[in-house]
């Protein structure tokens, strides 16, 4: 595995203290009817902690996930992913897309319609890989493969456990 | 010979080399050693006997031979003979040298060295010296060869080693040639070259468990060289070899594998790091290898390089000494000063305040944050390096050096230049720079200063007396802007304060290093607090303490002057305080000298007064600084108090004793301290309160400080050094008043802001600030505790803090009470403030006391104020807590006696003023009897706002409740007769008022019986004689019996258990309980609702509720004694269940099948019912009543108490109205198992109850012929399901564990109907179908009965819900905690349940969603802004409180993932897609925290 890495040294950034404080309980920040709108720093929190395919580090950690690339429409169901591959050249776009996906598929009510997309310039063959990630038979197709199923469960693994807000992970190795 | 060939076969079976023959091979060794030492057998006759194992050509054969010699000589050696041990040296030497022997031989060759080199006499022969000489030479040869031997041969050698060192034969090896020749004429001549044999041995030694003993080893020669007679040459010569062979390994790398990881052999990293640098520090003459490694790894930029230098440095310094040490000086200067001032160099955290200065940047200098405390932390280790280095280095050698080195001069520039008019002009960056220079050349002059009393002499000659005068100079500008020098007071004081923490850290390691090293056990400490010890050493003391007790000087004129400028209103008191004393402490020279500085400079103030002030960014630094140079000040003093105590303890150390006396702080600063340190306490919290979080702290790399938080713990730390320390008694009574002037300044200021309300937010957050920092300092003591281990003050330490506590709470009556000035001002936070303020005083301030040291027998000193109405006002002013003079009893009694009274004197005034407040007509907030406005205010402002006032009000009088009985907890056995008489008076003229008309009691206006009863409960069992026992019983059953307010009620009904409860005389109890409490309440109970309801009126719910829940209080009081009346009790309460689930029947379906089913269930109750005799007999007269309206809500509300009872009943720690009985022994009687015993009958009688449902439903059922919903039919009625819930929530949960067989049906059922009521779902799918007929009892369960929706009792069910949730989520235990078997198949056979009941309690209370269920139609923009649901009409129910229903669901949804992980998936599968929808359903709940734990359960549900 480590003959051929896409991005044989990645630039790494701590995990952010990004955490929310204390539940909203002030009335202006809750919506209709009591609602904690889902924000972007849910989602985030949601994908925050998923694997890279090739690193032993997270999104989060690798950059290609942040808060500020994420747009959500609470009342409308809509969700909007930019996500920045390491290189512009990275092979496994297709793959962290993918398990963002089924990340998002997998944590949000079924009433969201979630976009996921490089972010603009990031890579090189961008077009191509936002038409296969937002192309719902191919998806489907893909979940349907069981060596494809199971690297995104493995890319999923960590995000699960790994919940507990703590720095300490990111500066382990 | 026949005699020893009889043990050939033992012998045979000991040498053995069949690979399993560990056990007989044991046996057989200890047979020959018995047979040695019984003198059946000779050493050389075993010899001879294992000849021939030992000339074996087999390796393993001989090895086990030799193994067989050495345990045998091990064991043996006292009856062996010196010719023997001769041999046997000889024999063994040559063993050695047979290679695949070495390791058993060298094991033989040590237990033959070691027990002669050990023990003299009495134990055998002693080895000659030639034959010892003989083995080590031996050893020397194998040693060389080491390298080629396996790891546990090597490590044997090496023990081996370390033996030889360890004796006598160290000595010999090491001798010097001619003392060796002429004492012991050894065969070759000379000493054994063990240092170089070893150096071969250890050379490319790779294994960590070889190099922990080879670390040793090297430690152990080199003491060996070292040592008197021994001859060092060796040493020196091989100094170089041995320090590159250490230096190899430097800095350790090491991961352990698994084998090391764990286990008792275990070694990690830092094991292996700790043994290389005692290997380094081992000999001086390693110095010119070792100080040029370590300076140069210092400078690599791997981290742990550096901190292992740092460490090895530190232990290597004191080690190698000043000679070693001279030819190094420079380098290690250079390397430790660009280590200490790294932070402030390119890249260093400097750069940091420069980026994020505004403070915005909180994500942006999150990242890099870290990083830059871990640069910071190098920084100050290196300090300490510094300061180790430059002690080592002797005086005038590496501060010499230091000292004119440029950045001792750039620090002073920097001070000087801060004050220039260009600096102002500066840009932000260069700021920052300067800042961080300052600060690094602080560290450094401090760590310098601090290694001795010569260093700082000539540091404060070099650089701190140009700074001091700088200070000086800045507080004096030549014009009124103050803001312009600002800075160079800033730097100013920043660097004087890092000095003196510097040195009272040093003299604090002197002083507690004595005592603590010694159960630290690490030598390295221990050796850091001798050296430290030279501060204490009795000559040349004074030098270096003159100067700094001017540096001390210098900084409290500056802080005195300083002070009045950040706070500008504050001046006037200030002034005033500072100036009284002076006069009045004699002291030593200094402390005038310091006296008149301080004079001086409040003149200056007074001067200043009229002058400007500095601009707030500026003063929020200076506050900052100020706190941080009180708290090194106030450090100084507690560390030169103790040093002074221990230098005169020692004896001949007046001297020192009197130089150290000159850093200690006199009263009068003390109080400047506590004045100041409490103003900026409160400044800087109104600041956060007003203006948000604390800005970025200049002088701490721009982290974020919070000034209230310092200061307030610098206040700690002055309350705890106001002890008086073993000082003479004449001192103590000048020590003992001035503490009190101390406490009571603090009392007044900060009772002085708690007041201040009246305006905006400003003043709320000051008030809350002041709380917050009153309740913090009656803690000091609690810290100390914590932290006993660097304390010198020990378990006297809480003096100062129950002072002041007893301080605090003589001057609350002003303030809650608001005896004395009635302004009729309606401030905003009032209420809120009121609150906190007692809540804390309740929770965190009281409890604490409650466990200081009371009196005890001895009466209290005079309590001040006898106790009665007439003088229940508070004192008017002025301090009335005057602790006696401390005669016999130390400060801590003394102050706890003043607590209690001050805690009398208290509760008697919140009673006196809640008499009033009634009076006045009970208006406004309870006992600030002021404010017809409020009143006026309240009625205008219409319903919604009267409503949540009552609400607010009775929150408040549970608070004050609660205080009370803690109060009244802290007062001594005659205050508390004396409150007792008190309240009992009380309560009587509230019970003789209700009693003649019953018809119309002022239910919300008593606001005294609450109190009074909270006082009886507060009392400690004993202090009531039976008959005043009985008497107020009585009194308060009346009270009880007549129905009241809720408030009044409740705490009547704690009151009355807790009488009971503490009943002395268990006869007259009994008498008590048959005579009156059962004709008054019990059977009036018994007699259902209705009944109660129907005296009372106006309110039946209530008065019927009010009636269950004193009997529930009573059984309370009567579980914990053990009491049999407990199971009429029970009784009673059962049939309160009972009467409203038949209330609810008829109710529910209209038909007349159903209400004939409910007369079934009498008949069959009445005889069914075993042990429900009492409850039939009373039953009967309400069954022929026709159910109306009021009496049916009323059953309700009884039964909703009833269920609430049972918790009541079991629960550690019951509270109600703020009025708790706890099950401690203290508060209660309270016997043996008594939760468990009252938890098995409550379970019982409810199982019972349960099964008589069931029988009774199936009779229904095969009456009306078509009863066919066996789950529905299966759940017990609301009312029961609340009562199993609440029990099994309250029980411990052990017990719930243990009783699961039992109680899972019914809980997991309660659970469900529970669950089910409380969404008002018609039905999930499921039941829906198997219940499709209809029938009645289908319809019971799952509608929530209307009760249940029209009163408060649906909060009650949903807590009693979540309650019974955590109690199932207990059963399926964490990840971590699997259940165990008996558990696992109990939930396996209920598992339907199970899911069920979850599943219902996920849907409780949630909203729908705002976008429609399943796929959105398009874009709908227009609909998508109005809310797509309205509330769908079916459901009328009141809202649930909405963080209550999202906790049920939490819960609820933490068992969803719980059960995945414990229990069966096969078990699970067929609930999957009913767990998949519910789970599925919250993830769009409208809270934040459901949708997350929504996402952990689905992912264990949906991955399987």
């Amino acid at each position: 595995m480590a003959a051929e890495l896409i991005n044989p040294n990645p630039i790494l950034h701590e995990r952010k203290l990004t955490v929310r404080t204390k539940p909203t309980q002030r009335p202006e920040d809750l919506g209709i009817g009591g609602r904690e709108p889902i924000d972007a720093l849910e989602i985030f929190d949601h994908i925050r902690d998923i694997n890279d395919p090739e690193h032993p580090y997270t999104l989060e950690q690798l950059n290609v996930v942040s808060e500020e690339m994420i747009d959500v429409d609470d009342a409308r169901g809509r969700v909007s992913v930019q996500f920045t591959p390491t290189v512009a050249h990275c092979s496994m776009a297709t793959l962290i897309g993918l398990s963002l996906r089924v990340k998002l598929l997998r944590s949000l009510p079924p009433r969201f319609k979630v976009d996921i997309k490089l972010s603009p310039g990031s890579h090189s063959s961008e077009a191509a890989v936002n038409k296969q990630l937002s192309d719902k038979e191919r998806v489907a197709a893909a979940l349907e493969n069981p060596n494809l199923l199971a690297m995104v469960n493995k890319c999923l693994g960590a995000a699960a456990t790994a919940m507990q807000p703590a720095g300490e992970a990111a500066t382990a190795s | 010979m026949t005699r020893s060939e009889q043990f050939l076969p033992v012998v045979d079976r000991a040498c053995s080399t069949e690979p399993d023959s560990q056990l007989s091979r044991k046996e057989a060794c200890n047979d020959i050693v018995d047979a040695i030492n019984e003198r059946k057998l000779t050493i050389v006759d075993l010899a001879v006997l294992l000849a021939g194992p030992l000339t074996s050509p087999e390796k393993e054969a001989r090895e086990n031979g030799t193994r067989l010699l050495g345990e045998v000589v091990a064991l043996c050696r006292a009856v062996l003979g010196e010719g023997e041990l001769h041999t046997l040296a000889e024999y063994l030497a040559a063993r050695l040298r047979d290679w695949p022997c070495v390791g058993a031989a060298a094991a033989a060759c040590r237990s033959l060295l070691q027990s002669s080199g050990s023990e003299t006499a009495g134990c055998g022969a002693r080895l000659r010296d030639e034959s010892g000489l003989l083995v080590l030479e031996a050893t020397a040869e194998m040693l060389r060869s080491a390298q080629s031997f396996r790891q546990d041969d090597r490590s044997a050698l090496l023990q081996l080693l370390l033996a030889i060192t360890r004796g006598r034969w160290g000595a010999l090896a090491a001798a010097a040639p001619a003392s060796a020749s002429a004492s012991a004429p050894a065969p070759r001549g000379g000493p054994v070259p063990l240092l170089d044999a070893f150096l071969g041995a250890a050379d490319g030694e790779k294994d960590p468990r070889c190099l922990m003993l080879a670390f040793e080893a090297v430690g152990a020669l080199c003491q060996l060289h070292h040592s008197p007679g021994a001859d060092a040459t060796p040493l020196r010569q091989l100094a170089d070899e041995v320090a590159d062979w250490a230096s190899s390994y430097f800095p350790i790398s090491f991961n352990p594998p698994p084998s090391l990881a764990r286990g008792p052999a275990a070694i990690t990293r830092s094991d292996l790091a700790t043994s290389l640098e005692r290997c380094l520090a081992a000999s001086p003459f390693l110095a010119g290898g070792v100080v040029p490694l370590l300076v140069e790894k210092l400078s690599s930029t791997y981290r742990p390089a550096k901190e292992d230098s740092l460490a090895a440095l530190r232990r290597c310094c004191p080690a190698y000494g000043p000679d070693a040490l001279a030819p190094h000086l420079g380098q290690l200067w250079q390397a430790l000063r660009a280590e200490v001032m790294a932070p402030s160099g390119p890249g260093g955290a400097a750069a940091l305040p420069a980026g994020g200065g505004g403070g915005g940047g909180g994500g942006g200098g999150g990242g890099s944050g870290s990083e830059a405390d871990s640069r910071l932390a190098l920084a100050s280790a290196a300090a300490g390096c510094l300061t180790v280095a430059v002690r080592a280095a002797g005086p005038g050698a590496l501060d010499a050096v230091a000292l004119q080195d440029a950045c001792v001069g750039d620090l002073v520039a920097a001070v000087r230049g801060a004050g220039s008019p260009t600096h102002g002009s500066l840009s932000a960056a260069a700021i920052a720079r300067a800042d961080g220079q300052v600060m690094c050349g602080a560290a450094t002059l401090a760590a310098i200063a601090a290694a001795g009393h010569l260093s700082l002499r000539r540091a404060h000659t070099v650089a701190l007396s140009q700074v001091q005068a700088a200070l000086d100079e800045s507080l004096t500008p030549p014009t009124e802007e103050y803001d312009s020098c600002a800075d160079q007071t800033l730097y100013g004081m920043t660097v004087l304060a890092a000095v003196v923490d510097a040195v009272a850290a040093e003299l604090r390691l002197a002083v507690g290093g004595g005592g603590g090293a010694a159960a630290a056990g690490d030598d390295g400490a221990a050796a850091a607090a001798a050296a430290a010890r030279a501060w204490l050493a009795p000559s040349a003391a004074a030098d270096g303490f003159a100067a700094l007790a001017e540096v001390k000087a210098s900084l409290l004129a500056a802080l005195a002057a300083v002070h009045p400028r950040i706070h500008p209103d504050g001046v006037g008191a200030a002034a005033g305080v500072v100036q009284a004393p002076p006069s009045s402490s004699p002291g030593t020279a200094t402390a005038s000298d310091g006296g008149t500085a301080v004079a001086m400079v409040v003149d200056e103030a007074a001067a200043g007064q009229r002058g400007g002030c500095y601009s707030p960014a500026a003063a929020a630094q200076l506050r900052l600084a100020a706190v941080g140079a009180w708290a090194s000040l106030l450090r100084l003093h507690g560390a030169a108090t103790a040093a002074a105590a221990a230098a005169a303890g020692g004896g001949g150390g007046a001297a020192a004793a009197a130089a150290l006396q000159q850093l200690a702080l006199s009263d009068a600063s003390l109080t400047a301290a506590a004045e100041q340190l409490c103003a900026c306490a409160l400044a800087a919290a109104a600041a956060v309160a007003a203006a948000g979080p604390s800005a970025a702290s200049r002088m701490r790399w721009g982290s974020k400080a919070d000034a209230a938080q310092e200061a307030a713990a610098a206040l700690q730390l002055l309350l705890l050094q106001l002890t008086p320390q073993q000082l003479p008694a004449a001192a103590a009574a000048s020590h003992g008043a001035e503490r009190c002037t101390v406490v009571e300044l603090l009392v007044q200021r900060l009772a002085a802001a708690m007041a201040g309300g009246g305006g905006g937010g400003d003043a709320a957050g000051l008030r809350a600030a002041a709380t917050r920092l009153a309740v913090q300092l009656t803690q000091a003591a609690e810290r100390q505790k914590g932290s006993a281990a660097g304390g010198v003050s020990g378990g006297e330490g809480s003096g100062g803090a129950v002072a002041f506590a007893a301080a605090l709470l003589a001057a609350l009556p002003r303030l809650l009470l608001l005896l004395e000035e009635r302004q009729g001002r309606g401030a905003d936070g009032d209420e809120e403030w009121l609150l906190d303020c007692l809540a804390q005083l309740a929770t965190r301030v009281l409890p604490p006391l409650a466990h200081a040291p009371t009196p005890g027998p001895t009466p209290a000193p005079a309590p001040a104020h006898a106790p009665g109405p007439q003088s229940a006002a508070p004192p008017a002013s002025g301090p009335p807590a005057a602790p006696q003079p401390p005669s016999g009893p130390p400060g801590t009694a003394v102050a706890a006696a003043s607590v209690a009274a001050a805690a009398q004197r208290l509760v008697v005034a919140s009673l006196a003023a809640a008499v009033e407040w009634e009076e006045a007509g009970a208006a406004g907030l309870p006992f600030r009897g002021e404010a017809e406005e409020t009143a006026a205010e309240e009625t205008a402002a219409g319903g919604a706002v009267g409503e949540s006032m009552t609400h607010g009000s009775s929150a408040l009088l549970a608070a004050w409740c609660a205080a009370v009985q803690r109060l009244t907890a802290c007062c001594d056995d005659r205050q508390q007769l004396d409150l007792a008489m008190e309240a009992a008076e009380r309560i009587a003229a509230c019970s003789s008022r209700v009693a003649p008309d019953s018809a119309s009691p002022s239910p919300s206006a008593s606001a005294s019986l609450p109190l009074a009863c909270a006082v009886v409960a507060g009392l400690r069992a004993g202090v009531l004689a039976p008959h005043s026992t009985q008497a107020l019983a009585d009194s308060l059953l009346r009270l009880l019996a007549a129905g009241g307010g809720a408030a009044a009620a409740t705490a009547a009904a704690v009151a009355v258990a807790a009488a009971i409860n503490r009943w002395q005389d268990g006869a007259s109890l009994d008498t008590w309980l048959g005579g009156a409490f059962r004709p008054a309440l019990l059977e009036r109970l018994g007699a259902g609702g209705g009944a109660a309801g129907a005296t009372a009126a106006a309110a039946p719910e209530a008065a019927a509720a009010a009636a269950v829940r004193a009997v529930g209080w009573v059984g309370r009081a009567l579980a914990l004694r053990n009491h049999p009346a407990l199971r009429e009790v029970l009784e009673a309460l059962l049939t309160c269940l009972r009467a409203a689930a038949a209330g609810s029947w008829p109710d529910g379906s209209s038909d007349a099948a159903a209400a004939g089913a409910a007369e079934e269930m009498r008949v069959d109750g009445g005889v069914g019912g075993a042990g429900a005799a009492a409850a039939g007999a009373t039953r009967s007269p309400q069954g022929e009543e026709p159910f109306g309206g009021g009496a049916n809500a009323s059953a309700a509300a009884a039964a909703a108490a009833a269920a609430d009872a049972f918790g009541v009943l079991v629960a550690e720690a019951a509270e109600a109205g703020g009025v708790a009985l706890a099950a401690r022994a203290p508060q209660a009687v309270c016997r043996v198992l008594w939760q468990q015993r009252t938890y098995s009958m409550c379970a019982q009688a409810l199982d019972t109850e349960y099964q008589r449902h069931l029988q009774m439903l199936q009779h229904a059922q095969q009456q009306q012929q078509q009863g066919r919903g066996p789950r529905a039919a299966l759940l017990p009625p609301i009312e029961m399901a609340m009562a199993v819930a609440r029990l099994a929530g309250s029980a411990p949960r052990q017990m719930c564990r243990n009783d699961a067989t039992r109680l899972a049906p019914l809980l997991l059922r309660s659970i469900q109907t529970l669950g089910r009521a409380l969404r008002g779902d018609p039905e999930p799918a499921a039941a829906a179908a198997a219940s499709a007929s209809a029938s009645a009892d289908a319809s019971q369960s799952p509608s929530p009965p209307p009760p249940l929706a029209a009163t408060g009792s649906a909060a009650a069910a949903a807590a009693a819900l979540r309650d019974a949730l955590a109690v199932v989520r207990d059963w399926l235990g964490g990840p971590q905690a699997l259940p165990s078997a008996q558990l696992e198949k109990v939930l396996t056979d209920h598992v339907e349940e199970l899911v069920d009941g979850v599943c219902a309690a996920a849907g409780v209370g949630a909203a729908p969603p705002p976008g429609r269920q399943g796929p959105l139609a398009g874009p709908r923009p227009v609909l998508a802004a109005t809310p797509p649901h309205p509330a769908p009409p079916v459901r009328k129910r009141p809202p649930l409180d909405a963080s209550l229903a999202a906790a049920v669901r939490e819960e609820a949804l933490r068992c969803c993932a719980g059960l995945m992980d414990s229990l069966p998936y096969h078990v699970l599968h067929p609930l999957r897609q009913q767990v998949l929808g519910c789970v599925l359903r919250a993830l769009d709940d409208n809270r934040r925290g459901v949708r997350q734990l929504a996402v952990r359960a689905r992912r264990a549900w949906g991955d399987a």
